[in-house]
């Protein structure tokens, strides 16, 4: 028995979601304070934070291990041709 | 004759997954536009942020998430063979969904009434005029892709409520119910993204 499956499916529910509420204050905290380009990765991060914990919690990611590499398999690609567009972009304005 | 349920089940399973991943693909399109455009001009999309209502902003966030929970709890206690609850919970899944929609058509609202979404007297007097409106169709783009797929879900949500309360086919429905939570999640999960980009990042 895994981790995930000790622990009652309820409590994972409730937690993940104060989880998400205290990024999502965050977050809005984060604007308000002149960081610069730090703001904009902190946002990010806590955007890909709160991803990370519905795609694994909610979406059962965490349990069914085949699926976290379908999604492993779409971020390679979705990242190497994101690389390959700003190259091509970057090169082409200079 | 379980194994072919199991083995249909897994299938249907593997099959939505398919289909979030194209999706997937087919939003981060629409993100790595924005990414560049915003790159182009960044000062222009600095003032177009500087018109979202992040109160609405924030809010229809909190309404989505929330709404995440109640679809997951609904999930778990139709496993849990506690349909009666599970459908009071897809209730206020839809209607907080509903709440989503009011919220953006406000915005919507907001916007025609300063001029400022693209195809409704688009107006913009100040400087950087090309690039205000670029953030503008952008925004307009993605948050009424990601609208079409709330409403989407809404009706597929409405179509179970119905089956699951008022034919008392509840038993029939077990895959039907966490497919439609996967799908709401995933549309969670969009505007978990669309939100920073489009009210935070460049409010600062």
């Amino acid at each position: 028995m895994t981790m995930y499956t000790k622990i009652s499916e309820f409590k994972i529910y409730v937690v993940s979601y104060l989880g998400l509420m205290i990024l999502l204050c965050l977050s809005v905290l984060m604007t308000y304070l002149n960081l610069g380009i730090l703001g904009f990765v902190f946002c990010l991060l806590i955007a890909c934070l709160k991803g990370l914990i519905i795609f694994l919690f909610f979406m059962h990611a965490i349990k069914d291990k085949a699926y976290l590499f379908i999604f492993g398999a779409l971020l390679l690609f979705l990242i190497s041709m994101l690389i390959l567009i700003l190259s091509d972009f970057r090169m082409r304005t200079g | 004759m379980t194994s072919v349920k199991t083995e249909n089940a897994l299938t249907d399973k593997i099959g939505m997954w398919v289909f979030l991943a194209t999706e997937i693909c087919f939003f981060a399109t629409l993100f790595l536009s924005f990414i560049i455009y915003r790159h182009e001009s960044h000062e222009a999309f600095h003032i177009g942020s500087q018109h979202m209502n992040i109160l609405a902003g924030t809010l229809n966030t909190g309404i989505l998430l929330t709404s995440s929970l109640c679809v997951a709890m609904a999930d778990l206690f139709f496993r849990k063979n506690n349909y009666q609850l599970s459908v009071y919970l897809l209730i206020i899944t839809f209607l907080l969904g509903f709440c989503f929609l009011g919220i953006k058509g406000y915005e919507y609202i907001e916007h025609i009434h300063s001029h400022l979404l693209p195809g409704f007297d688009f107006h913009y007097a100040g400087k950087e005029e090309r690039g205000v409106k670029m953030f503008f169709v952008l925004y307009l783009i993605m948050t009424a892709l990601h609208a079409v797929h709330l409403l989407v879900g809404l009706i597929v949500l409405l179509f179970l409520i119905m089956r699951m309360h008022f034919l008392g086919q509840q038993k029939d429905y077990s895959r039907g119910v966490e497919l439609s939570a996967l799908y709401w999640h995933f549309v969670d999960l969009i505007w978990v993204f669309l939100f920073p980009l489009l009210y935070l990042v460049d409010r600062a």
